[in-house]
Protein backbone atom coordinates (compact mmCIF):
# COMPACT_ATOMS: atom_id res chain seq x y z
CA UNK A 1 0.00 0.00 0.00
CA UNK A 2 1.24 3.51 -1.01
CA UNK A 3 0.17 6.79 0.87
CA UNK A 4 1.20 10.14 0.51
CA UNK A 5 1.29 12.26 3.27
CA UNK A 6 0.83 16.11 2.32
CA UNK A 7 2.25 17.97 5.45
CA UNK A 8 0.45 21.86 5.32
CA UNK A 9 2.63 23.61 8.47
CA UNK A 10 0.16 25.48 10.86
CA UNK A 11 2.17 28.62 11.89
CA UNK A 12 -0.90 29.97 13.83
CA UNK A 13 -4.63 29.53 14.77
CA UNK A 14 -6.66 32.56 14.98
CA UNK A 15 -10.50 32.88 15.95
CA UNK A 16 -12.22 34.88 13.44
CA UNK A 17 -15.65 35.37 11.57
CA UNK A 18 -14.74 32.96 8.81
CA UNK A 19 -13.14 29.24 9.18
CA UNK A 20 -10.82 28.83 7.19
CA UNK A 21 -6.61 27.94 6.28
CA UNK A 22 -4.75 30.69 4.63
CA UNK A 23 -1.01 31.00 4.61
CA UNK A 24 -0.25 28.75 7.14
CA UNK A 25 -2.72 30.24 9.39
CA UNK A 26 -5.87 28.37 11.06
CA UNK A 27 -8.75 30.72 11.16
CA UNK A 28 -11.50 29.28 13.10
CA UNK A 29 -14.97 30.50 14.23
CA UNK A 30 -15.82 28.47 17.13
CA UNK A 31 -19.51 29.32 16.24
CA UNK A 32 -18.66 27.27 13.08
CA UNK A 33 -17.43 23.71 15.38
CA UNK A 34 -20.54 24.42 18.37
CA UNK A 35 -22.52 22.70 16.42
CA UNK A 36 -20.73 19.99 15.29
CA UNK A 37 -19.56 19.24 19.17
CA UNK A 38 -23.43 19.57 20.70
CA UNK A 39 -25.08 17.36 17.80
CA UNK A 40 -24.76 14.87 20.52
CA UNK A 41 -27.17 15.79 22.95
CA UNK A 42 -25.46 14.25 26.02
CA UNK A 43 -22.85 17.48 25.64
CA UNK A 44 -24.88 20.76 26.53
CA UNK A 45 -21.78 23.20 26.37
CA UNK A 46 -18.00 23.71 24.68
CA UNK A 47 -15.74 26.25 25.06
CA UNK A 48 -13.20 26.40 22.63
CA UNK A 49 -9.75 28.29 23.61
CA UNK A 50 -6.22 27.77 21.28
CA UNK A 51 -3.17 27.21 23.54
CA UNK A 52 0.35 28.32 21.80
CA UNK A 53 3.93 27.53 22.88
CA UNK A 54 5.31 29.52 25.27
CA UNK A 55 2.31 31.00 26.54
CA UNK A 56 1.89 30.87 30.58
CA UNK A 57 -1.26 28.22 29.81
CA UNK A 58 -1.92 24.98 31.28
CA UNK A 59 -4.68 22.55 29.79
CA UNK A 60 -6.38 19.88 32.25
CA UNK A 61 -7.71 17.56 32.41
CA UNK A 62 -6.38 16.41 29.16
CA UNK A 63 -8.48 13.43 27.44
CA UNK A 64 -7.36 12.93 23.60
CA UNK A 65 -5.00 14.99 21.29
CA UNK A 66 -6.03 14.56 17.50
CA UNK A 67 -4.66 15.99 14.37
CA UNK A 68 -6.33 17.10 12.19
CA UNK A 69 -6.52 15.21 8.37
CA UNK A 70 -8.51 15.16 5.44
CA UNK A 71 -8.08 12.74 2.70
CA UNK A 72 -7.89 13.64 -0.38
CA UNK A 73 -6.99 10.77 -2.87
CA UNK A 74 -7.98 6.99 -2.64
CA UNK A 75 -10.24 4.89 -0.97
CA UNK A 76 -11.53 5.78 2.31
CA UNK A 77 -11.89 8.96 4.59
CA UNK A 78 -10.23 9.65 8.21
CA UNK A 79 -11.33 7.66 11.17
CA UNK A 80 -12.89 5.25 9.09
CA UNK A 81 -15.75 3.36 10.72
CA UNK A 82 -15.98 5.93 13.56
CA UNK A 83 -16.26 9.04 11.39
CA UNK A 84 -16.14 8.02 7.82
CA UNK A 85 -17.32 4.67 6.45
CA UNK A 86 -15.38 1.70 6.89
CA UNK A 87 -13.52 1.88 3.42
CA UNK A 88 -9.86 0.24 3.64
CA UNK A 89 -7.73 3.35 4.21
CA UNK A 90 -3.97 4.16 3.87
CA UNK A 91 -3.86 4.15 0.17
CA UNK A 92 -4.26 7.40 -1.97
CA UNK A 93 -3.48 10.89 -0.22
CA UNK A 94 -4.02 12.48 3.46
CA UNK A 95 -3.26 16.02 3.54
CA UNK A 96 -2.46 16.72 7.56
CA UNK A 97 -2.01 19.87 9.81
CA UNK A 98 1.16 19.77 10.97
CA UNK A 99 2.47 21.81 14.12
CA UNK A 100 -1.16 22.09 15.45
CA UNK A 101 -3.78 19.56 17.25
CA UNK A 102 -7.10 19.44 18.79
CA UNK A 103 -6.82 18.99 22.29
CA UNK A 104 -10.46 17.66 24.36
CA UNK A 105 -10.89 18.39 27.84
CA UNK A 106 -13.31 18.06 30.61
CA UNK A 107 -13.89 15.85 33.64
CA UNK A 108 -14.66 12.35 32.58
CA UNK A 109 -13.18 10.30 35.40
CA UNK A 110 -11.42 12.41 38.20
CA UNK A 111 -8.12 10.30 38.82
CA UNK A 112 -7.24 9.51 34.90
CA UNK A 113 -6.93 12.80 33.49
CA UNK A 114 -3.51 14.58 31.83
CA UNK A 115 -1.93 18.23 32.08
CA UNK A 116 -0.35 19.90 29.16
CA UNK A 117 1.64 22.97 30.34
CA UNK A 118 2.56 25.31 27.48
CA UNK A 119 6.09 27.02 29.57
CA UNK A 120 8.41 26.11 32.37
CA UNK A 121 9.32 22.21 33.78
CA UNK A 122 6.01 20.43 32.43
CA UNK A 123 6.41 21.71 28.52
CA UNK A 124 9.98 20.03 28.68
CA UNK A 125 7.89 16.83 29.19
CA UNK A 126 5.15 16.93 27.42
CA UNK A 127 5.27 16.44 23.53
CA UNK A 128 1.86 19.03 23.15
CA UNK A 129 3.37 21.93 24.64
CA UNK A 130 5.26 22.13 20.77
CA UNK A 131 1.89 21.97 19.21
CA UNK A 132 -1.17 25.04 18.55
CA UNK A 133 -3.96 23.63 20.34
CA UNK A 134 -7.30 24.25 19.57
CA UNK A 135 -8.65 23.44 22.79
CA UNK A 136 -12.50 22.15 23.38
CA UNK A 137 -13.88 21.91 27.20
CA UNK A 138 -17.28 19.58 26.90
CA UNK A 139 -19.99 20.06 29.31
CA UNK A 140 -21.76 16.69 29.68
CA UNK A 141 -25.78 16.58 30.34
CA UNK A 142 -26.60 16.26 33.86
CA UNK A 143 -26.14 13.29 35.77
CA UNK A 144 -24.24 11.50 32.00
CA UNK A 145 -22.30 7.98 33.39
CA UNK A 146 -18.97 8.10 32.41
CA UNK A 147 -18.82 5.97 30.16
CA UNK A 148 -21.29 8.08 28.23
CA UNK A 149 -19.39 11.56 28.66
CA UNK A 150 -15.72 9.47 27.73
CA UNK A 151 -17.84 8.50 24.15
CA UNK A 152 -19.81 11.70 23.63
CA UNK A 153 -16.01 13.64 24.40
CA UNK A 154 -14.57 11.14 21.96
CA UNK A 155 -16.47 11.56 19.29
CA UNK A 156 -17.26 14.96 19.69
CA UNK A 157 -12.94 15.58 18.97
CA UNK A 158 -12.95 13.67 16.46
CA UNK A 159 -15.72 14.99 14.14
CA UNK A 160 -14.04 18.95 15.01
CA UNK A 161 -10.64 17.23 13.98
CA UNK A 162 -12.51 15.90 10.84
CA UNK A 163 -13.93 19.46 10.23
CA UNK A 164 -10.76 21.33 10.96
CA UNK A 165 -9.19 18.97 8.16
CA UNK A 166 -11.73 19.77 5.57
CA UNK A 167 -10.26 23.17 5.85
CA UNK A 168 -7.17 21.63 4.69
CA UNK A 169 -8.72 20.35 0.87
CA UNK A 170 -7.74 22.05 -1.96
CA UNK A 171 -4.43 23.12 -0.09
CA UNK A 172 -0.97 22.89 -1.65
CA UNK A 173 1.29 21.21 1.32
CA UNK A 174 4.68 22.43 2.07
CA UNK A 175 5.90 19.05 2.04
CA UNK A 176 4.61 15.41 1.14
CA UNK A 177 6.04 12.25 2.04
CA UNK A 178 5.27 8.88 0.95
CA UNK A 179 5.25 5.97 2.86
CA UNK A 180 4.73 2.08 0.82
CA UNK A 181 4.63 -0.93 1.91
CA UNK A 182 5.08 -4.14 -0.17
CA UNK A 183 3.23 -7.32 -0.53
CA UNK A 184 5.12 -10.65 0.81
CA UNK A 185 5.92 -11.79 -2.01
CA UNK A 186 7.06 -8.27 -3.91
CA UNK A 187 8.84 -7.32 -0.67
CA UNK A 188 11.03 -10.70 -0.30
CA UNK A 189 11.80 -9.84 -3.48
CA UNK A 190 12.69 -6.51 -3.70
CA UNK A 191 14.71 -7.07 -0.72
CA UNK A 192 16.29 -10.20 -0.12
CA UNK A 193 18.97 -9.56 2.07
CA UNK A 194 17.32 -7.42 4.07
CA UNK A 195 15.98 -8.85 7.52
CA UNK A 196 12.37 -8.88 7.65
CA UNK A 197 10.71 -6.46 10.37
CA UNK A 198 7.22 -6.17 11.96
CA UNK A 199 5.69 -3.83 14.69
CA UNK A 200 3.15 -5.43 17.32
CA UNK A 201 1.71 -2.72 18.18
CA UNK A 202 -0.30 -3.86 21.47
CA UNK A 203 -3.45 -1.44 22.16
CA UNK A 204 -4.54 -0.34 25.51
CA UNK A 205 -8.48 -2.87 26.14
CA UNK A 206 -9.18 -3.55 29.51
CA UNK A 207 -12.38 -2.65 29.61
CA UNK A 208 -15.11 0.74 29.89
CA UNK A 209 -12.85 3.87 29.79
CA UNK A 210 -10.07 1.80 29.27
CA UNK A 211 -10.31 0.90 24.63
CA UNK A 212 -8.66 1.65 21.57
CA UNK A 213 -10.94 0.95 18.50
CA UNK A 214 -9.82 -0.05 15.46
CA UNK A 215 -12.11 0.59 12.00
CA UNK A 216 -14.92 1.14 14.92
CA UNK A 217 -14.51 -2.24 16.62
CA UNK A 218 -13.36 -2.39 20.23
CA UNK A 219 -10.39 -3.68 19.78
CA UNK A 220 -11.00 -5.99 23.35
CA UNK A 221 -12.51 -7.90 20.79
CA UNK A 222 -10.19 -8.87 18.11
CA UNK A 223 -8.17 -11.26 17.17
CA UNK A 224 -4.28 -10.01 16.51
CA UNK A 225 -4.76 -9.34 12.68
CA UNK A 226 -2.10 -7.67 10.57
CA UNK A 227 -2.63 -4.12 8.88
CA UNK A 228 -0.50 -1.80 6.50
CA UNK A 229 1.35 0.59 8.90
CA UNK A 230 -0.08 3.44 6.31
CA UNK A 231 -4.23 2.49 7.90
CA UNK A 232 -3.28 3.86 11.31
CA UNK A 233 -2.12 7.06 9.53
CA UNK A 234 -5.28 7.47 8.44
CA UNK A 235 -6.70 7.32 11.86
CA UNK A 236 -7.52 3.45 11.27
CA UNK A 237 -6.69 3.02 15.00
CA UNK A 238 -8.12 5.70 17.65
CA UNK A 239 -7.80 6.28 21.37
CA UNK A 240 -10.98 5.86 23.58
CA UNK A 241 -9.24 5.35 27.08
CA UNK A 242 -8.77 7.29 30.28
CA UNK A 243 -5.63 5.56 31.32
CA UNK A 244 -2.47 7.31 33.27
CA UNK A 245 -1.47 10.76 31.01
CA UNK A 246 1.97 9.66 30.79
CA UNK A 247 1.88 6.78 29.10
CA UNK A 248 -1.36 6.91 26.88
CA UNK A 249 -1.22 6.98 23.65
CA UNK A 250 -3.76 9.74 22.18
CA UNK A 251 -5.45 9.31 18.61
CA UNK A 252 -2.25 11.95 17.92
CA UNK A 253 0.33 9.34 18.40
CA UNK A 254 -1.34 6.68 16.72
CA UNK A 255 -1.37 9.30 13.36
CA UNK A 256 1.85 9.92 14.12
CA UNK A 257 3.72 6.85 15.44
CA UNK A 258 7.09 7.34 15.78
CA UNK A 259 7.92 3.68 15.67
CA UNK A 260 6.03 3.37 12.23
CA UNK A 261 7.93 6.48 11.25
CA UNK A 262 11.18 5.24 12.25
CA UNK A 263 11.06 1.89 10.59
CA UNK A 264 9.93 3.23 6.90
CA UNK A 265 12.46 5.50 7.33
CA UNK A 266 15.26 2.41 7.50
CA UNK A 267 12.58 0.76 5.05
CA UNK A 268 14.68 -0.64 1.84
CA UNK A 269 17.65 0.38 3.74
CA UNK A 270 18.74 -1.69 6.31
CA UNK A 271 15.04 -3.69 6.75
CA UNK A 272 12.03 -4.60 5.00
CA UNK A 273 9.09 -3.25 6.87
CA UNK A 274 6.55 -5.87 6.40
CA UNK A 275 3.65 -4.93 8.16
CA UNK A 276 2.30 -3.74 11.60
CA UNK A 277 0.33 -6.75 13.97
CA UNK A 278 -2.30 -4.93 16.22
CA UNK A 279 -2.60 -6.96 19.50
CA UNK A 280 -4.65 -6.60 22.78
CA UNK A 281 -4.48 -6.14 26.56
CA UNK A 282 -7.52 -7.24 28.01
CA UNK A 283 -7.77 -7.88 31.84
CA UNK A 284 -8.76 -11.57 31.64
CA UNK A 285 -5.84 -14.07 31.57
CA UNK A 286 -6.84 -16.15 28.93
CA UNK A 287 -7.64 -14.08 26.84
CA UNK A 288 -4.03 -12.57 27.20
CA UNK A 289 -2.18 -16.19 26.54
CA UNK A 290 -4.71 -16.50 23.51
CA UNK A 291 -3.41 -13.19 21.95
CA UNK A 292 0.01 -13.51 22.36
CA UNK A 293 0.04 -17.18 21.45
CA UNK A 294 -1.94 -15.52 17.84
CA UNK A 295 0.68 -12.94 17.68
CA UNK A 296 3.64 -14.58 17.92
CA UNK A 297 2.17 -17.52 15.54
CA UNK A 298 1.52 -14.07 13.12
CA UNK A 299 5.48 -13.29 13.54
CA UNK A 300 6.46 -16.85 12.70
CA UNK A 301 4.13 -17.13 9.70
CA UNK A 302 5.15 -13.51 8.02
CA UNK A 303 9.04 -15.16 8.40
CA UNK A 304 9.80 -12.15 10.12
CA UNK A 305 13.45 -11.93 11.76
CA UNK A 306 12.43 -9.15 14.00
CA UNK A 307 9.66 -6.98 15.39
CA UNK A 308 9.52 -3.96 17.87
CA UNK A 309 6.92 -4.21 20.47
CA UNK A 310 5.10 -1.41 21.87
CA UNK A 311 2.54 -1.31 25.25
CA UNK A 312 0.19 0.65 26.33
CA UNK A 313 -0.18 1.50 30.40
CA UNK A 314 0.94 -0.55 33.04
CA UNK A 315 0.66 -3.19 35.35
CA UNK A 316 -1.81 -5.71 33.26
CA UNK A 317 -0.06 -4.72 29.82
CA UNK A 318 3.24 -6.02 31.12
CA UNK A 319 1.97 -8.85 31.65
CA UNK A 320 1.13 -9.17 27.73
CA UNK A 321 3.88 -7.43 26.87
CA UNK A 322 6.47 -10.13 29.02
CA UNK A 323 4.19 -12.85 26.84
CA UNK A 324 4.63 -11.65 23.53
CA UNK A 325 7.80 -10.95 23.76
CA UNK A 326 8.69 -14.60 25.14
CA UNK A 327 6.48 -16.21 22.82
CA UNK A 328 8.17 -14.43 19.60
CA UNK A 329 11.64 -15.19 21.02
CA UNK A 330 9.85 -18.57 21.08
CA UNK A 331 9.46 -18.60 17.25
CA UNK A 332 12.91 -17.54 16.58
CA UNK A 333 11.88 -14.02 16.23
CA UNK A 334 13.94 -11.42 17.70
CA UNK A 335 11.81 -8.51 19.87
CA UNK A 336 12.84 -5.26 21.09
CA UNK A 337 10.20 -3.75 23.25
CA UNK A 338 9.16 -0.08 24.09
CA UNK A 339 7.95 0.67 27.81
CA UNK A 340 8.41 3.32 30.20
CA UNK A 341 8.75 2.49 33.81
CA UNK A 342 7.24 2.72 37.08
CA UNK A 343 10.18 2.33 39.68
CA UNK A 344 9.39 4.24 42.50
CA UNK A 345 10.31 8.10 42.93
CA UNK A 346 13.76 7.17 43.64
CA UNK A 347 13.90 4.79 41.00
CA UNK A 348 15.40 1.90 42.56
CA UNK A 349 12.40 -0.22 42.48
CA UNK A 350 11.65 -2.86 39.43
CA UNK A 351 10.40 -0.93 36.89
CA UNK A 352 7.66 -3.15 35.36
CA UNK A 353 5.41 -5.64 37.58
CA UNK A 354 6.50 -8.29 35.17
CA UNK A 355 10.06 -9.62 33.78
CA UNK A 356 11.27 -12.83 31.47
CA UNK A 357 14.78 -13.44 30.27
CA UNK A 358 13.89 -12.94 26.86
CA UNK A 359 13.12 -9.67 27.37
CA UNK A 360 17.05 -8.78 26.76
CA UNK A 361 16.38 -5.07 24.80
CA UNK A 362 14.15 -2.79 26.37
CA UNK A 363 14.34 0.61 25.36
CA UNK A 364 12.31 2.97 28.40
CA UNK A 365 10.22 6.34 27.55
CA UNK A 366 11.58 6.98 31.65
CA UNK A 367 10.33 6.77 34.96
CA UNK A 368 6.74 8.08 35.34
CA UNK A 369 7.06 7.83 39.02
CA UNK A 370 9.89 10.75 39.20
CA UNK A 371 8.41 13.80 40.77
CA UNK A 372 8.93 17.37 39.74
CA UNK A 373 7.23 20.64 40.59
CA UNK A 374 5.61 22.24 37.99
CA UNK A 375 5.12 26.33 38.04
CA UNK A 376 2.10 28.02 38.66
CA UNK A 377 0.72 29.53 35.66
CA UNK A 378 -1.60 32.11 34.09
CA UNK A 379 -4.59 30.48 32.42
CA UNK A 380 -6.05 27.43 32.83
CA UNK A 381 -8.15 25.62 30.32
CA UNK A 382 -10.60 23.35 31.68
CA UNK A 383 -10.30 22.99 35.61
CA UNK A 384 -7.94 22.51 38.38
CA UNK A 385 -10.39 20.85 40.24
CA UNK A 386 -8.73 17.31 40.26
CA UNK A 387 -5.00 18.31 39.99
CA UNK A 388 -4.68 16.82 43.46
CA UNK A 389 -6.70 13.87 42.51
CA UNK A 390 -5.31 12.43 39.44
CA UNK A 391 -2.80 9.16 38.77
CA UNK A 392 0.81 10.59 39.89
CA UNK A 393 -0.75 13.60 42.12
CA UNK A 394 -1.88 13.82 46.07
CA UNK A 395 -3.49 15.77 48.44
CA UNK A 396 -0.57 17.94 49.09
CA UNK A 397 0.16 17.98 45.30
CA UNK A 398 -1.23 22.19 45.24
CA UNK A 399 1.16 23.57 47.34
CA UNK A 400 1.11 27.25 49.29
CA UNK A 401 2.65 29.12 46.47
CA UNK A 402 0.51 27.72 43.54
CA UNK A 403 3.08 25.67 42.30
CA UNK A 404 2.30 21.68 41.77
CA UNK A 405 4.14 18.71 42.93
CA UNK A 406 3.67 16.24 41.06
CA UNK A 407 4.68 12.89 39.43
CA UNK A 408 5.62 12.46 35.51
CA UNK A 409 2.57 10.52 35.42
CA UNK A 410 0.27 13.36 35.42
CA UNK A 411 1.68 15.00 32.24
CA UNK A 412 0.21 13.87 28.65
CA UNK A 413 2.39 11.90 26.35
CA UNK A 414 5.66 12.34 29.36
CA UNK A 415 7.09 9.05 28.95
CA UNK A 416 4.88 7.81 25.92
CA UNK A 417 5.65 4.15 25.16
CA UNK A 418 5.57 4.35 21.23
CA UNK A 419 8.88 6.77 22.08
CA UNK A 420 6.91 9.57 21.05
CA UNK A 421 7.61 11.70 24.17
CA UNK A 422 10.68 13.93 24.81
CA UNK A 423 13.05 12.45 27.52
CA UNK A 424 16.24 11.10 26.23
CA UNK A 425 19.51 9.83 28.02
CA UNK A 426 21.39 11.52 25.47
CA UNK B 1 -16.83 -22.71 34.18
CA UNK B 2 -17.54 -21.91 37.98
CA UNK B 3 -15.74 -19.70 39.52
CA UNK B 4 -16.08 -16.64 42.43
CA UNK B 5 -15.66 -12.62 42.54
CA UNK B 6 -13.63 -11.43 45.35
CA UNK B 7 -13.94 -7.93 46.20
CA UNK B 8 -13.97 -5.15 48.19
CA UNK B 9 -16.09 -2.91 45.74
CA UNK B 10 -20.03 -2.63 47.10
CA UNK B 11 -21.26 -2.10 43.48
CA UNK B 12 -19.38 -5.14 42.39
CA UNK B 13 -21.34 -7.15 44.79
CA UNK B 14 -24.92 -5.16 43.87
CA UNK B 15 -23.93 -6.33 40.06
CA UNK B 16 -23.21 -9.68 40.50
CA UNK B 17 -24.66 -10.80 43.47
CA UNK B 18 -27.50 -12.81 42.18
CA UNK B 19 -26.26 -14.05 39.42
CA UNK B 20 -22.49 -14.86 40.64
CA UNK B 21 -20.63 -15.70 43.66
CA UNK B 22 -19.64 -13.23 45.05
CA UNK B 23 -17.48 -13.48 48.39
CA UNK B 24 -16.95 -9.87 50.04
CA UNK B 25 -13.73 -8.56 51.69
CA UNK B 26 -13.82 -6.11 54.07
CA UNK B 27 -11.01 -4.02 54.07
CA UNK B 28 -8.45 -2.60 51.76
CA UNK B 29 -7.58 -3.21 48.33
CA UNK B 30 -4.46 -4.71 49.84
CA UNK B 31 -6.48 -7.12 51.84
CA UNK B 32 -8.34 -8.28 48.51
CA UNK B 33 -5.09 -8.71 47.31
CA UNK B 34 -3.75 -10.46 50.58
CA UNK B 35 -6.69 -12.88 51.04
CA UNK B 36 -6.21 -13.61 47.34
CA UNK B 37 -2.75 -15.23 48.10
CA UNK B 38 -3.89 -17.08 50.92
CA UNK B 39 -6.48 -18.40 48.56
CA UNK B 40 -4.34 -19.15 45.98
CA UNK B 41 -1.82 -20.61 47.93
CA UNK B 42 -4.86 -22.93 48.92
CA UNK B 43 -4.86 -23.95 45.64
CA UNK B 44 -7.18 -21.23 44.13
CA UNK B 45 -6.65 -19.90 40.48
CA UNK B 46 -6.87 -16.32 39.45
CA UNK B 47 -8.84 -15.56 36.29
CA UNK B 48 -7.76 -11.93 36.02
CA UNK B 49 -4.76 -9.98 36.19
CA UNK B 50 -4.26 -8.18 39.62
CA UNK B 51 -3.03 -5.13 38.89
CA UNK B 52 -6.12 -4.22 35.92
CA UNK B 53 -6.99 -0.98 34.96
CA UNK B 54 -3.72 0.80 34.75
CA UNK B 55 -4.58 2.61 38.37
CA UNK B 56 -1.45 1.87 40.56
CA UNK B 57 -2.14 0.32 43.67
CA UNK B 58 -2.55 2.72 46.31
CA UNK B 59 -4.76 5.19 44.00
CA UNK B 60 -7.53 3.30 43.71
CA UNK B 61 -9.13 1.51 46.97
CA UNK B 62 -11.55 -1.27 45.11
CA UNK B 63 -10.32 -4.11 43.39
CA UNK B 64 -12.62 -7.13 41.99
CA UNK B 65 -10.69 -10.41 41.18
CA UNK B 66 -12.10 -13.24 39.71
CA UNK B 67 -10.76 -17.09 41.19
CA UNK B 68 -11.54 -20.82 40.17
CA UNK B 69 -11.54 -23.07 43.60
CA UNK B 70 -7.97 -25.61 42.77
CA UNK B 71 -9.12 -29.61 43.10
CA UNK B 72 -6.31 -32.10 43.20
CA UNK B 73 -5.98 -34.90 40.93
CA UNK B 74 -7.77 -37.30 43.64
CA UNK B 75 -10.25 -34.89 44.88
CA UNK B 76 -8.80 -35.07 48.36
CA UNK B 77 -6.27 -33.98 49.05
CA UNK B 78 -5.42 -29.73 48.92
CA UNK B 79 -4.85 -28.59 45.51
CA UNK B 80 -1.44 -27.51 44.36
CA UNK B 81 -0.90 -23.55 43.94
CA UNK B 82 -0.89 -22.57 40.28
CA UNK B 83 2.54 -21.07 39.84
CA UNK B 84 1.58 -18.38 37.13
CA UNK B 85 -1.19 -16.94 39.64
CA UNK B 86 1.22 -17.49 42.58
CA UNK B 87 3.49 -15.31 40.44
CA UNK B 88 0.94 -12.98 39.40
CA UNK B 89 -0.47 -12.32 43.17
CA UNK B 90 3.01 -11.84 44.10
CA UNK B 91 3.97 -9.34 41.58
CA UNK B 92 1.32 -7.53 42.28
CA UNK B 93 1.35 -7.51 46.26
CA UNK B 94 4.89 -5.86 45.72
CA UNK B 95 3.72 -3.17 43.38
CA UNK B 96 1.44 -2.41 45.85
CA UNK B 97 4.85 -2.13 48.82
CA UNK B 98 6.43 -0.18 46.39
CA UNK B 99 4.51 2.68 45.70
CA UNK B 100 4.76 5.46 48.14
CA UNK B 101 1.47 5.77 50.50
CA UNK B 102 -1.16 8.48 49.45
CA UNK B 103 -3.90 9.49 51.90
CA UNK B 104 -7.03 7.64 51.58
CA UNK B 105 -9.49 8.84 49.07
CA UNK B 106 -12.04 10.72 50.80
CA UNK B 107 -13.90 12.83 48.02
CA UNK B 108 -17.77 11.09 47.16
CA UNK B 109 -17.41 11.52 43.39
CA UNK B 110 -13.76 10.74 43.38
CA UNK B 111 -15.01 7.31 44.76
CA UNK B 112 -17.48 6.47 43.24
CA UNK B 113 -15.52 7.19 39.88
CA UNK B 114 -13.25 4.51 41.31
CA UNK B 115 -15.87 2.17 41.54
CA UNK B 116 -17.35 2.55 38.51
CA UNK B 117 -13.97 1.72 37.38
CA UNK B 118 -13.28 -1.09 38.86
CA UNK B 119 -16.76 -2.33 37.70
CA UNK B 120 -16.62 -2.00 34.38
CA UNK B 121 -12.74 -3.72 34.12
CA UNK B 122 -14.60 -6.36 36.39
CA UNK B 123 -17.38 -6.67 33.67
CA UNK B 124 -14.69 -7.14 30.89
CA UNK B 125 -13.33 -9.91 32.79
CA UNK B 126 -16.45 -11.64 33.64
CA UNK B 127 -18.09 -11.30 30.55
CA UNK B 128 -14.59 -13.26 29.01
CA UNK B 129 -15.46 -16.07 31.70
CA UNK B 130 -19.10 -16.43 31.28
CA UNK B 131 -18.61 -16.63 27.01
Amino acid sequence: MRLEIGKINITDIRFAEESKIEKGILYVNPEDLKPVVLEDEKLVDVVFDIAKPGESVRITPVKDVIEPRVKVEGKGGIFPGVIAKVDTVGSGKTLALKGMAVVTAGRIVGFQEGIIDMTGVGAQYTPFSKTLNLCMVCEPAPDLKQHDYEKAVRMAGFRVATKIGELARGIEPDETCVYETLGIKEGIEKYPDLPRVGYVSMLQTQGLLHDTYVYGVDAKKIIPTIISPTEAMDGAIVSGNCVSACDKNPTYIHQNNPVIEDLFAQHGKTLNFVCQIITNENVYLADKERSSNMTAKLCRMLDLDGVIVTQEGFGNPDTDLIMNCKKIEAEGVKTVIVTDEYAGRDGKSQSLADADAAADAVVTGGNANEVVILPKLDKVIGMMDYVNKIAGASEDTLREDGTLEVELQVITGATNEMGFGLLSAR
Amino acid sequence: MKYYILTNNPLAAEEFGKTHDVRTVDGKLIDVLIAARDQISRGAVLLNHPLYGSVKPNETPFRSLLLQQGKSASGDAPAMPDPESVRLIGNAVSAFEKFTGKKEVADRRLLDDFMVVDLSLLRSAVESADR
